[in-house]
């Protein structure tokens, strides 16, 4: 009985056995032991448009009328004419003349198709001798007309005209006197002043503003609305939302089911007008997946719908708005069209038509055109290979300008730009400014973290931009070295390019930076400082700066400790492991404890342009460095303005540290070749594309023609500074310094002409030239640095999680650090 | 298996098989008609045998056929989420990364083993299990022979001992920080009564001791309970009969208590030894992605390779981990069948 029972036994054994095996090898099935797949093939399936441009150029240029600025912009679309309107501002400029004659107008007319017909020049029809008035374009139910607003010179007297425009002829009719009773439309509301005429769907709704004088200061709008059967009927904003204030009426989308959505108070509120029943009502929860659009770039098109040029899904796109599935559409990926994205992102859809979308609007250089596109039936690249390229950081006008070239003029290679690793924050949604910081950096790290995995796997890009944060990535087996592709050092900062390499070889290859240090008076530095020790800058503080901190920006420790950290922490953390234990960190945290409070944690505001103003008589730039300030190395033009006449005088220090080094640069456009391309040649003759210094002017400057830029160098309203960059080569920085240099003396001499010294100082304007000697004291800034700023995310949030405690007194230093140290060798370990 | 007659304990009278034959089918029957003559030749007797061998593997067949059918649906659960993944596991280990499958060899495995953090991970893993599987099995033991020993109030202490199984994790973490933390309630009840400085208790060398209290609190109760059950069936004639004998109690319970106990003693082992593992997700609720040196577990090391999508020495990583695990249960079997030996059923 018993060997029966163990005979069972082993049968039993032997069938579980048996279907274990099956289960195994049915697993192998499933999973399978498939080849590498062919992921690498490029997929040839990219839509290609061509773009063509037409402008007013070649009209411009045979002008006769010197000016000092031109600015043109997109009046509108009357019937098949695309309306253009052009200021010009003279360089001559006559107080006492007429403003007629201070100031040239021109109409600018296209087609539909958007080609160009011709310019009026609209002062030429502007036959008052006693007025002196300004012109401005005004649409209406009709056509377009000029609008003369002015005064009498010999009464002054106030006075408004009225030029039409006759789309038969195409031809400017003679002022008209306009006074209250000629327009059934420009005076009907005496509260409200009439803005502007939409017309959609066979109606006309004319905007009346009231600025809210008689309601508590409450701003609102009238809409007058012509039916088409020519009735007329008014609501008034005022009395349907009769609790807040509306502003900003500028956009509208026709929606299929006749009626009409209005963005408001920029974007935050959403109205429906319903021309059947002549109501307007705030927006439901339906319009929602409106909330991210950029309103200000849409247009309707008759019998096409509602279209938007905006960021979508990481990329630029032209897109339709899809009512009835309540999703944006793209038609045109931006980056598939044979133009710089940046040149028509800002233009508005005017017509459809045989398959070609017209655009008009300003190119990314400010001046008007119509950009044509059209899908191209043959692939524009055929018989070149591919290289794809990615980019961290997005990319800005002048890489998609590198890769435009690049893909024109090399015979056997063309770039295409993959989005897949763009990493958008725009909705990381936090309440205070240290959370946004760190969902900021978890989400690059995920970016950063997928694209080292598919570069090891050899399935990753063949190109990389702005990846110089990464270094992890820094090794033979990841990315090619360029060292090879620099010929003549003497060209560039080599400072900058030797702080960038990985022990001799170099990666990745800087190609424009910035700069941040601390702008000071010379009296308060020393000779030969390049920055300051945590106790010379409370010295500092103190004595120079009344106690104010020049990094009195960085509004919690965790901010001010990490601005600091990421530019020296090389000091503390290296590739066999990290060290907190120095007295340099320890003086380090004890400065953070004891000088810098929190003082705001909120989330900054939208301004993404900072808007400097010269000051009188250059009273803030003395301000300032006294003061001392801790700023990004101003672009040239501005640090022309601010120091033109105390440069010797100015000191560009480094920020605190353990050891008081000098300023850190920051990368801003890199590029890197991995080695697991398959056409690493290729990639190299784009990296020296790149490196010329055609393309690295365009990479700093937006444009290849300098002067274009240096024309801004002394406007007397200030200047944008917005974000600026400096180039590696240093032959490109000092032909741009020469260029403005000789904008900013001729501006001078030009304004000697005409004011006095005092006029000119009160006025803000330069008094005196400016010696090439300052182009010595700017470069000596950049050389100056010899370390890169870096953060690693994972590490930042380590030393921000334990020397909270410490800040907070509840720990002592030596704990924290070796809490510390501990952490941080195992995240430093691991990664390997 | 009323369905079928077992004909190997039927009646070796031809009548008898004949007649049992002839209930079967009617196939069967006619084949029962070709053999209803007594025969006492060997050569067809040997026939009669094969053809009793025959019929009996078909129905054996059916009889698997019929179970392996109903058994279908949970094999291929099994096959997809456990065998499946484990296959690819495998493979991947070898491969260069997931979307590249080229063949490295035993590369991973290496660069795996000599990475430190893996081996500080590996260290502290083992260090865990080793002193707290004992300490969950030993003191869970003593706990069911405390209630087992006739003490008031049985049931109460039972339920108090079962709670923690039923309080979610991440109450426990809460808790745990709560009484922990360097501004916690123990920190403040020592310093209220003892005068003494606080003690960063998750990010020093005693770290590890905090989550040892911790496992022991979740799992003393459920091992407890299952020490009780195994207690109640220890047959108490026997007990008794070794009192008659002279045992002293200690005798009793490693002679005769423990032998009875071992299977389950070997199971609590082999369940706290899983349950040693899965700490990872209390510490990683307390302490986060980096945490002191002595919290950090081999776990530690695969999330972190999964966050950074280094798929290869996570799946290396894990194959080292599940070969140390079949070492270990190994072992442990093997000394449950050694001691098991010669226990009684």
């Amino acid at each position: 009985m018993l060997s029966r029972k163990r005979g069972k036994m082993r049968k039993s054994r032997i069938a579980a056995a048996c279907i274990s095996a099956v289960m195994v090898l049915s697993s192998l099935g499933l999973g399978g032991c498939s080849s590498k797949t062919d992921e690498d093939v490029s997929d040839d399936t990219t839509t290609w448009y061509s773009a063509q441009k037409k402008d007013a150029s070649e009209y411009y240029s045979d002008l006769d009328i010197s000016y000092d600025s031109k600015l043109t912009y997109l009046v509108g679309v009357c019937g098949d004419y695309i309306i253009a309107w052009t200021y010009m501002f003279h360089n001559d400029y006559d107080p006492d003349a007429p403003i007629q004659d201070t100031e040239d107008y021109f109409m600018d007319l296209y087609s539909v198709q958007g080609d160009y017909i011709k310019s009026i020049h609209v002062n030429d029809y502007i036959d008052l001798e006693d007025y002196s008035v300004s012109a401005e374009p005004k649409v209406n139910d009709e056509g377009v007309d000029i609008i003369l607003d002015g005064y009498d010179v010999n009464t002054w007297r106030s006075s408004r005209f009225k030029m039409t425009l006759d789309l038969e002829s195409l031809e400017l009719g003679k002022p008209e006197d306009l006074d209250k009773n000629s327009d059934p439309y420009e005076y009907r509301y005496v509260n409200a002043s009439h803005q502007d005429v939409w017309k959609v769907n066979g109606y006309s709704i004319h905007l009346y503003y009231n600025n809210g004088t008689n309601r508590n200061g409450r701003s609102s709008y009238i809409l007058l609305i012509i039916d088409p059967n020519g009735e007329e009927h008014v609501i008034d904003l005022a009395n349907e939302f009769s609790d807040i204030s509306i502003i900003d009426l500028t956009s509208y989308i026709a929606m299929p089911d006749g009626k009409i959505l209005i963005f408001a108070n920029f974007g935050e509120l959403k109205l429906v007008l319903d021309p059947e029943s002549m109501t307007v009502t705030e927006a439901g929860d339906e319009m929602d997946w409106l909330d991210d659009i950029f309103f200000y770039g849409i247009t309707n098109i008759e019998g096409e719908g509602a279209f938007v040029v905006d960021n979508y899904d990481s990329s630029q796109v032209l897109a339709k708005l899809n009512f009835e599935e309540r999703k944006i559409e793209t038609v045109i990926d931006l980056s598939n069209v044979l133009i710089n994205p940046f040149d028509i992102n800002s233009m508005l859809l005017v017509d459809i038509h045989d398959g070609e979308y017209v655009m008009a609007g300003t190119l990314y250089n400010q001046e008007f055109a119509t950009v044509t596109i059209k899908e191209l039936e043959e692939d524009p690249y055929e018989g070149k290979t591919e290289l794809k390229a990615v980019s961290l950081t997005g990319y800005d006008y002048g890489i998609y300008e590198s890769i435009l070239r690049f893909n024109e003029s090399n015979e056997d290679y063309y770039i295409k730009i993959d989005h897949s690793y763009d990493s958008d924050h725009n909705d990381i949604n936090v309440t205070t400014l240290d959370e946004y910081n760190d969902q900021s950096n978890v989400r690059q790290a995920e970016m950063s973290d997928q694209l080292m995995v598919d570069l090891m796997a050899g399935a990753g890009p063949d190109i990389l931009f702005n990846t110089f944060s990464l270094s992890a990535l820094n090794r033979g087996e990841y990315l090619v070295d360029l060292s090879d592709r620099i010929s003549d050092d003497s060209r560039y900062f080599t400072n900058i390019v030797d702080a960038s390499r990985t022990g001799e070889a170099l990666y990745q290859m800087p190609l424009t930076i910035n700069i941040k240090g601390i702008f000071t008076s010379d009296e308060f530095a020393d000779d030969g400082q390049d920055g300051f020790t945590f106790e010379q800058y409370v010295r500092y503080v103190d004595e120079a700066c009344n106690g104010d901190d020049p990094m009195s920006d960085y509004t919690t420790q965790k901010a001010y400790f990490s601005e600091l950290f990421n530019s020296c922490s090389d000091l503390f953390i290296n590739t066999s492991g990290c060290d907190f234990s120095s007295e340099g960190f320890r003086e380090f945290a004890s400065y953070i404890k004891d000088h810098v409070n929190n003082t705001d944690n909120s989330l900054p505001g939208d301004d993404g342009v900072e808007i400097v103003y010269q000051g009188i008589g250059g009273r803030n730039a003395a301000a300032s460095l006294t003061s001392g300030e801790y700023k990004t190395l101003d672009d040239f033009s501005v640090f022309i303005n601010s120091y033109a006449q105390n440069f010797r005088d100015v000191r560009f220090l480094g920020a605190p540290s353990p050891d008081g080094r000098g300023p850190s640069f920051r990368v801003e456009t890199s590029v890197a070749v991995s080695s697991s391309s398959s056409e690493i040649e290729g990639c190299c003759q784009f990296v020296d594309m790149l490196m010329s210094d055609e393309m690295i002017t365009v990479l700093a400057y937006d444009t290849e023609n300098l002067e274009s830029v240096a024309h801004m160098v002394s406007a007397p309203r200030g200047v944008m500074t917005g974000d600026s960059s400096i180039p590696v080569n240093s032959s490109v920085l000092d032909e741009y310094m020469q260029t403005l240099i000789r904008s900013y003396n001729s501006d001078v001499e030009y304004y000697q002409n005409i004011f006095t010294a005092d006029e000119s100082r009160m006025m803000g304007l330069p008094t005196e030239p400016v010696s090439d000697d300052i182009m010595d004291v700017y470069r000596e800034f950049v050389s100056s640095c010899d370390h890169a700023r870096f953060e690693d995310p994972y590490v930042a949030v380590i030393l921000s999680e334990e020397l909270q405690a410490y800040y907070e007194d509840q720990k002592t230093i030596d704990t924290v650090i070796d809490t510390l140290t501990n952490r941080v060798n195992t995240y430093l370990s691991e990664r390997g | 298996m009323g369905k079928y007659t077992d004909f190997t304990q039927a009646d070796t009278t031809v009548e008898n098989k004949a007649a049992t034959v002839e209930s079967v089918s009617s196939k069967k029957q006619k084949r029962s008609n070709a053999i209803t003559a007594v025969n006492e030749d060997p050569a067809v007797r040997k026939a009669i045998k094969s053809k009793k061998l025959k019929l009996r593997r078909r129905r054996k067949f059916l009889e698997w056929g019929e179970f392996t059918l109903y058994l279908l649906p949970s094999l291929a659960g099994v096959v997809i989420f456990f065998f499946w993944p484990l296959v690819k596991l495998i493979k991947t280990s070898f491969q260069r990364s997931s979307t590249n499958t080229d063949f490295v060899g035993f590369t991973n495995y290496s660069r795996t083993i000599s990475n430190e953090a893996f081996v500080k991970a590996a260290k502290n893993t083992l260090t865990f299990a080793a002193i707290s599987v004992p300490l969950a099995v030993i003191l869970a033991l003593l706990l069911a022979l405390l209630l087992n020993s006739g003490l008031p109030g049985k049931s109460v202490f039972r339920s108090i001992l079962l709670n923690p199984m039923m309080v979610p994790v991440a109450s426990i973490v809460l808790i745990w920080q709560v009484f922990f933390s360097y501004n916690g309630v123990l920190n403040g009840w020592f310093a209220d009564w003892f005068g003494a400085d606080p003690v960063d208790w998750m990010k020093s060398s005693k770290a590890q001791v905090v989550i040892m209290l911790l496992f022991l609190w979740k799992n003393l109760g459920y091992n407890m309970v299952l020490f009780l059950a195994a207690l109640n069936n220890i047959p108490t004639e026997v007990i008794e009969s070794a009192k008659m004998d002279g045992a002293n109690a200690l005798t009793r319970f490693f002679r005769i208590k423990m032998y009875y106990l071992s299977p389950t003693v070997f199971f609590v082992a082999i369940m706290s030894l899983i349950s040693s593992f899965k700490i990872f997700r209390e510490v990683y609720l307390l302490t986060g992605d980096y945490p002191y040196d002595t919290l950090y577990m081999l776990q530690h090391f695969m999330n972190n390779a999964f966050t950074h999508l280094d798929y290869s020495k996570l799946s290396s990583g894990a194959i080292i981990m599940c070969v140390a695990m079949i070492i270990i249960v190994g072992v442990l079997f093997f000394a449950e069948s050694k001691f098991d030996a010669d226990v009684e059923e």
